[in-house]
């Protein structure tokens, strides 16, 4: 029994020690390591491009680089945790948004970059860093350096606007239709639809231009099926892109989001109605395999509707539009090599009226003909890491965003658009790249508000319910529009603890 | 008479619709296996477009990627090394704790048995992240810190084996061993262990089964590096290869290749695992 | 022999208590200790350590007002009430139908066996498609169905359908290994008691009743044990089938997913949800152990 007591406690005190122990470990200690410095990349899909491009500097400079990359999404947050609570914590990592940002600087691990004046180099690269794309909370603290920007909307098939309305007025069609309005784009998806079930060849009317269907199907026509691929069991589509658009009218950037009022949330009724209206019209026109799909179990079976069978469906022209973003564009390529070519974006369209819109000097035209740009990743700075390590992580970041090279491995190899590209002068060779260049280049561009929108509201919450209770139902009605608006609000002011 | 050939013939008709039952049962559970079997040669398309039907061709290629793309033979190695070596680490060190507990009854002994008996309810997540940042200060967040968990994490169910069967063992050929001039070592391993081979075989064969399949021990311990088990390398594979949908073409074979060998282990073996699993739980 | 054995019971039984020290014991105590802290997975908010960050029972509190963790809490109860009646009854009736054939046990044993062989996640993918494309739209849904039964289509839509979804699945894994459980109790059976009880005109359904359960009670014991905790334990099958969706998560699943539901990650909560975890398994078990050994003492 002595003996009994004894090591309970010698147990006790080992408990004690280690809970101690793993705390401390926590912070600073440094194992043996075997590299430089350490990258941890969560955006999966410039994996490849990102290698070669380590494999590069380290060639030029001698450096040995740990890299680690891995898909985004679902469980790289857990790894990149782990990694964080090792001896050996990278110095470069990745930071989605503002509300990802929020546990890596409440934990200490973000660097403000405003703090990082030592490096020169770095200091420049930070100081020309516009401030609509910085990772702030407000204003004035900025923690990271873009990946790229992206953008989104309709993705047309033109290859098909051809055998529609006749080659020679694609480029004219795309023009109005990227200005059109949302009543516009509404009759025009009614007047497709009929064309691709019925055959009936009507005239649609985009900013006021008509233009004739051919009276016949012919050449890739044939293989429609309805007027949108939709990726209906990929929550984010509807729950994060699609309703940003809406809540771009309240909130002029992410941060605002972060910090929204309950008087701003209630403005967002009228523009979250829109929003549902717009989705309305998306579901019910969607092209399935061999026919029109119907809001119903198939519509999110994510065997046969999911992301890749949407993007082979519109790659298979069984739809004229996709919503979808420049990203997808390399799924695409595998599919069909001939699409990608010649591809382009029109805005996604939404009912709004000027009153509904709250931001400054936003109009309703505005945002009928632009795309958001945002930049979708960011590389932050560890501050856990020795002083050593964070300056060449430093100096990496400005050979990768300043020198001719390292451009060359963002807009080839990983085939992004550089966020310090100028628009004017700066070409791809990627359809959807270089049509989002374009938007930028008219300043036609709105943001990416939702961002900061409560952690998992957006695709978890909202999109979840859409997805569970409104793409499995056939009929909306206007009170279906006001219950989604309703949840959209109350939903997010639940989350963010805002009475 | 007539009663006797009335009673088999009823038998015989019972014989039957047992048959009948047995093997329709029997089809069902080796449906979604063939399933997968069938599935593992067929492109995308095929595969969505209808799951059921045969293949066209039986081509090999689908497998041959998904081996590749799984390394599976250098998984293979590690899986079976950290199988191997975390089951001999819990044979070893569990045998030797319930074989001293056993014989020396007293009051730490017994509460010694009780906790392990208890941790057996634990669940995983309620020791999943403290363990993590544990292992991490002690340098073993690698394949050693694996297989000592492993070790930790089988080690109730062991020992309350173990336990069980030695009770049953009488102390007299061991005082008789150790008056002969044996030491510790040439007692247990000599005159002990030998008599629990059918227990260190349900050992062996209850935590290879759990450790071989297991996943988010992998995931969480070595996710994060160069040799992967066999659970892990087909995860990655479905995150890395089609990004938000499920690239099937190669799920398919990748878990087909990832199962041949237990399957084929399981055939050679199957004699020894049922009594193991039988006389785990009889004893238990 | 005494004082010998008592010589070497400290360093023989040392390796496996400090096995389960580090494994089992010290993180599980420190487990404890965190989900009273403000612990956010690298860092504790508001402190170096989980003693500075120290919350009290607020994790608790807000691990039972979360709507997620108590839907999850009646899903699981629910769930598995349901799996362990259908995995006993099937694997019993195997076990029945396989020890009374002449020939060929072995085969089958070996077949129904088998699923279990087979990891969770792997098998779960498997499953999915098997019930989003085969049961959906080919068996018992779709154009052309072979038999049109709706209950049994897009049943991973469906709160209640995919509770349903995922004992078919388990009982097609762990049938297989609690049918080989139970064939051993068969076997311990005496055959002279069935042929007394037939002899003064027990009929089958008696012999089952008077003879067979009770005799089986140790197996039931057992069966019941493994299939209780293994289905309140569930993960694997639950995030390939469904991953929660249509409020189906089971509460490993919930507290897996808790520290994605919060920013910055709530892992203090999601320590507290596993705890909570912890003491409802051991209840639920030792009640069920000891209901049924006393079934046992009295048969």
């Amino acid at each position: 029994m002595k003996k009994f007591r004894k090591l309970l406690a010698i147990g006790l005190a080992a408990v004690m020690t280690a809970s101690a122990f793993a705390g401390c470990s926590n912070s600073g200690g440094s194992g043996n390591k075997d590299y430089d410095f350490y990258i941890f990349n969560t955006k999966g899909e410039n994996a490849e491009a990102m290698q070669a491009a380590v494999d590069a500097y380290e060639a030029e400079t001698g450096l040995t680089i740990k890299l680690f990359s891995l898909g985004s999404g679902t469980n790289s947050a857990d790894t990149l945790r782990a990694e964080m609570n090792s001896k050996n914590k990278p110095a470069i990592f990745s930071i989605m948004n503002i509300q990802e940002l929020a546990e890596w600087k409440e934990g200490g691990f973000a660097t403000d970059l405003n703090t990082l004046t030592s490096n020169a180099n770095f200091k420049a690269l930070h100081d020309a860093l516009p401030d609509n794309l910085k990772l702030t909370t407000d204003g004035t603290d900025s923690y990271g350096i873009p990946y790229n920007v992206e953008g989104y909307g309709y993705i047309v098939d033109t290859l098909m606007l051809a055998d529609l309305f006749g080659a020679d007025n694609v480029d004219a069609f795309l023009a109005d239709c990227k200005l059109s309005t949302y009543d516009e784009f509404a009759a025009m998806v009614e007047t497709l639809d009929d064309y691709i079930q019925n055959g009936t060849a009507g005239t649609v009317t985009v900013n006021g231009n008509d233009y004739a269907l051919a009276a016949e199907k012919t050449g890739l026509a044939q293989n429609l099926t309805g007027v949108f691929s939709v990726a209906g069991s990929e929550k984010w589509t509807y729950g994060d892109h699609m309703v940003n658009i809406a809540i771009d009218t309240v909130f002029p950037n992410p941060s605002a989001a972060k910090n929204a009022t309950a008087e701003e949330l209630d403005q967002l009724k009228n523009p979250l109605i829109a929003y549902a209206k717009a989705l309305d019209l998306k579901t019910s026109h969607v092209a399935g395999d061999a026919g029109p799909l119907s809001r119903g179990p198939e519509m999110i079976n994510s065997t046969t509707n999911g992301y890749d069978p949407a993007v082979q469906k519109f790659a298979d022209h069984k739809a004229i539009f996709m919503k979808q973003g420049n990203w997808v564009y390399t799924n695409i390529e595998k599919v069909n090599p001939e699409i990608v070519k010649t591809l382009t974006f029109i805005p996604v369209k939404m009912p709004f009226s000027q009153s509904d819109i709250k931001v400054s000097d936003l109009t309703v035209e505005q945002m009928e003909r632009s795309i958001p740009v945002f930049v979708p990743n960011y590389y932050a700075i560890n501050s856990k890491v020795s002083e050593e390590e964070q300056n060449m992580a430093m100096d990496f970041l400005v050979w990768l965003n300043t020198t001719e090279e390292g451009q060359k491995f963002i807009t080839e190899d990983m085939a992004f658009i550089p966020y310090n590209a100028d628009p004017s002068t700066t070409q791809l060779g990627n359809s959807l790249g270089d049509s989002i260049i374009q938007y930028m280049a008219d300043g036609d561009t709105i943001t990416n508000a939702y961002a900061g929108a409560p952690i998992n509201w957006a695709t978890e919450t909202l999109g979840l319910e859409i997805m569970e209770k409104y793409l499995t139902k056939a009929e909306w009605t206007e009170e279906d529009y006001n219950a989604i608006a309703d949840y959209a609000i109350s939903s997010w002011k639940e989350m963010a603890g805002i009475q | 008479m007539v009663k006797n050939h009335h009673m088999s013939v009823k038998r015989k008709i019972g014989q039957v619709i047992l048959y009948v039952v047995l093997t329709l049962i029997a089809l069902y559970t080796l449906f979604p296996v063939a399933f997968l079997v069938i599935n593992s040669f067929k492109p995308q398309a095929d595969i969505v477009g209808s799951p059921l039907s045969l293949p066209k061709t039986w081509n090999f290629s689908y497998i041959v990627n998904a081996a590749e793309q799984i390394n599976f033979f250098q998984a293979l190695g590690i899986t079976f090394l950290v199988t191997v070596i975390s089951v001999a680490l819990l044979v070893i060190v569990s045998s030797l704790a319930a074989w001293v507990m056993v014989r020396n009854k007293n009051k730490f002994s017994n509460i010694l048995l009780l906790m392990f008996t208890a941790a057996m309810l634990i669940p995983f997540q309620a020791v999943m992240y403290p363990l993590l940042s544990l292992f991490e200060g002690m340098y073993l967040k690698n394949i050693t810190g694996l297989i000592l968990m492993y070790g930790g994490f089988g080690l109730s169910l062991s020992v309350f084996l173990y336990h069980g069967f030695i009770k049953s063992v009488p102390a007299s050929i061991e005082e008789a061993a150790v008056i002969d001039g044996a030491n510790i070592f040439q007692l247990f391993f000599r005159v002990v262990f030998p008599l629990l081979k059918s227990t260190t075989a349900t050992v062996i064969i209850l935590n290879a089964m759990w450790i071989w399949n297991d996943y988010l021990l992998p995931f969480l311990v070595i996710g994060n590096g160069e040799v992967r088990t066999l659970t892990l390398e087909l995860y990655f594979a479905k995150m890395t290869s089609g990004q938000y949908g499920n690239p099937w073409e190669l799920i398919f074979p990748a878990v087909f290749v990832s199962i041949i060998p237990i399957i084929v282990v399981f055939l050679f073996l199957q004699k020894y695992i049922v009594k193991g699993v039988s006389d785990g739980a009889i004893k238990a | 022999m005494q004082k010998y054995y008592k010589k070497w019971f400290l360093p023989l039984a040392l390796p496996s208590i400090i096995l389960f020290l580090f494994v089992i014991l010290i993180p599980f105590l420190m487990g404890v200790l965190y989900s009273f802290s403000a612990w956010r997975g690298t860092y504790f908010a508001g402190g170096d350590n989980a003693f500075e960050a120290f919350v009290g029972v607020q994790n608790y509190v807000n691990a039972f007002q979360n709507d997620k963790f108590f839907s999850a809490l009646v899903y699981t109860i629910q769930f598995t009430l349901i799996a362990v009646v259908v995995i006993n009854v099937v694997a019993l009736a195997l076990a029945m139908m396989v020890t009374k054939i002449s020939k060929a046990s072995g085969i089958f044993r070996t077949i129904f066996f088998m699923p279990n062989l087979l990891g969770g996640l792997a098998l779960g993918f498997i499953w999915q498609f098997i019930f989003q494309i085969v049961f959906s739209q080919i068996l018992f849904g779709g154009d052309n169905p072979l038999i049109s039964i709706p209950v049994l289509t897009n049943m991973l839509q469906d709160h209640y359908k995919a509770l349903f979804a995922l004992v078919i699945l388990v009982t097609w894994q762990m049938a297989g290994y609690m049918m080989i459980i139970y064939i051993t109790g068969l076997n311990n059976i005496p055959t002279d008691l069935y042929e007394a009880a037939e002899m003064d005109g027990a009929n089958a359904f008696q012999r089952f009743r008077v003879i067979t359960l009770p005799m089986l009670m140790p197996a039931i014991t057992i069966v019941f044990f493994l299939t209780l905790a293994n289905c309140f334990k569930l993960l694997d099958q639950n995030i390939a089938l469904t991953d929660g969706n249509f409020d189906t998560r089971l509460l490993a699943t919930q507290i897996l997913r808790t520290t994605r539901d919060t920013s910055p990650p709530d892992y203090g909560m999601a320590q507290a949800q596993a705890v909570i975890f912890f003491v409802l398994i051991a209840i639920v078990t030792l009640v069920q152990v000891s209901l049924t050994k006393r079934k046992e003492v009295e048969a």
